[in-house]
């Protein structure tokens, strides 16, 4: 067989696509995509929602608004301002990541060479947000005890913050560290090695 | 770009080029994987249609969207489509499957051509099956050096070793396929 018969075959009418493949596809298209925006949307609004509740928990905790008792005294309740930051500053690191990825890659439609130096940019952007969010996590563990703590002496919280601050959390925050991690051994640094070795085949002359 | 708009033009590009989404989808996935992929492909197509600025041509602007998705498109769900390869196995062995009947098998010989051809060029790295891909679908070289970002001397020097890679891995069979 010369390239001449493996063009011709390739011509034939065997290597046309079904009429139902085309039709079948594109109604699973539009069935994925709703499901996309949908799951996008909801994770978009949890988020936020969480981000906000929590903040305004913290801010009329520490006011004492719910308790009665005094408003908020820094010297004694600091804690509560870092615990309060972390999330937001989290949030914010990763619109800067996204933002200087983006302004990297102004171009990374122009070729395929451009999208996957695009892609791996993206991966490792991807990497160092697990390692963002995963630190922040860790910090928010002795940040919550300390909070928690303070509030204690102070006589704004009783020992029913115990279970949450000192177990719930810090399990919880262990689950997900671990997730990440497996996450990120398993997907993200295999596709890392993937997109790079297509990048290096780019790179070599022919 | 209205959604009526992206819609209507996506419609009209998945169906002017639907030969080069196939060829795409079988020449970078096997298996159950090929479904995954061409609806990723189609996907990459929607969205790819609001950015279309008219520099390029439509085919040019395709290619690029359709080979970009499949040479960073990563397998997920692996073991869901495992299932379903099973579960295709199964039925094709299940009683009361139709067959080919062998008369018929033993005249046309191009589907099995297609499958070796097909193999044999997953079995090449990524960036090279792009570039065979490409040229079987008869894109140029200036459009291949555009797609890729790599110059026309680079894709000919690639492609020329890439035919007589291709025809040497497929020699064994030619034998059969006659």
């Amino acid at each position: 067989m010369n390239f001449a018969d493996i063009e011709s075959v390739w011509q034939s009418p065997d290597n046309q696509p079904g009429p139902d493949q085309l039709a079948q596809a594109h109604a699973r298209l539009i069935r994925d995509l709703r499901r996309r925006r949908r799951v996008h949307l909801l994770f978009l609004g949890v988020v936020l929602f969480v981000l906000t509740l929590f903040t305004v928990r913290v801010v009329l905790f520490a006011a004492g608004s719910t308790t009665g008792s005094t408003p908020f005294d820094f010297a004694h309740e600091w804690a509560v301002a870092p615990l309060l930051v972390l999330p937001w500053a989290g949030w914010l690191v990763i619109v800067m990541l996204h933002r200087r990825q983006a302004g990297r890659h102004p171009d990374f439609s122009a070729s395929v060479q451009a999208s996957v130096a695009a892609s791996l940019d993206a991966n490792r952007n991807q990497r160092q947000r697990y390692r963002v969010v995963g630190g922040l996590l860790l910090a928010s563990v002795p940040v919550l005890a300390l909070a928690v703590l303070q509030l204690q002496r102070l006589g704004k919280a009783g020992p029913e913050l115990n279970l949450p601050a000192f177990v719930l959390w810090p399990a919880y925050v262990g689950l997900m560290a671990l997730a990440f991690a497996v996450h990120d051994h398993r997907v993200l640094r295999v596709r890392q090695l993937q997109l790079q070795a297509l990048w290096d085949d780019y790179r070599v002359a022919a | 770009m209205t959604a009526d708009e992206q819609n209507t033009r996506f419609s009209a590009w998945i169906t002017a080029h639907a030969a080069v989404l196939h060829h795409v989808a079988n020449g970078f996935a096997a298996g159950a994987d090929r479904a995954d992929l061409f609806q990723e492909l189609l996907l990459a197509v929607w969205r790819a249609v609001p950015r279309f600025s008219g520099g390029s041509q439509v085919s040019t602007y395709v290619y690029r969207v359709a080979h970009n998705t499949a040479l960073t498109w990563s397998r997920t769900q692996r073991n869901y489509r495992h299932r379903v390869e099973r579960f295709e196995a199964q039925a094709a062995t299940a009683p009361g499957t139709p067959t080919v009947a062998p008369a018929v098998a033993a005249v046309d010989r191009t589907p099995e051509a297609l499958t070796h051809i097909y193999a044999a060029i997953r079995a090449l790295p990524p960036l090279d099956r792009s570039l065979v891909l490409l040229h079987l679908d008869g894109a140029s070289y200036a459009e291949i050096s555009l797609i890729h970002g790599l110059t026309e001397t680079n894709v000919g020097a690639r492609l020329t070793r890439l035919k007589k890679k291709l025809t040497a891995a497929l020699a064994p069979i030619t034998h059969e396929l006659r």
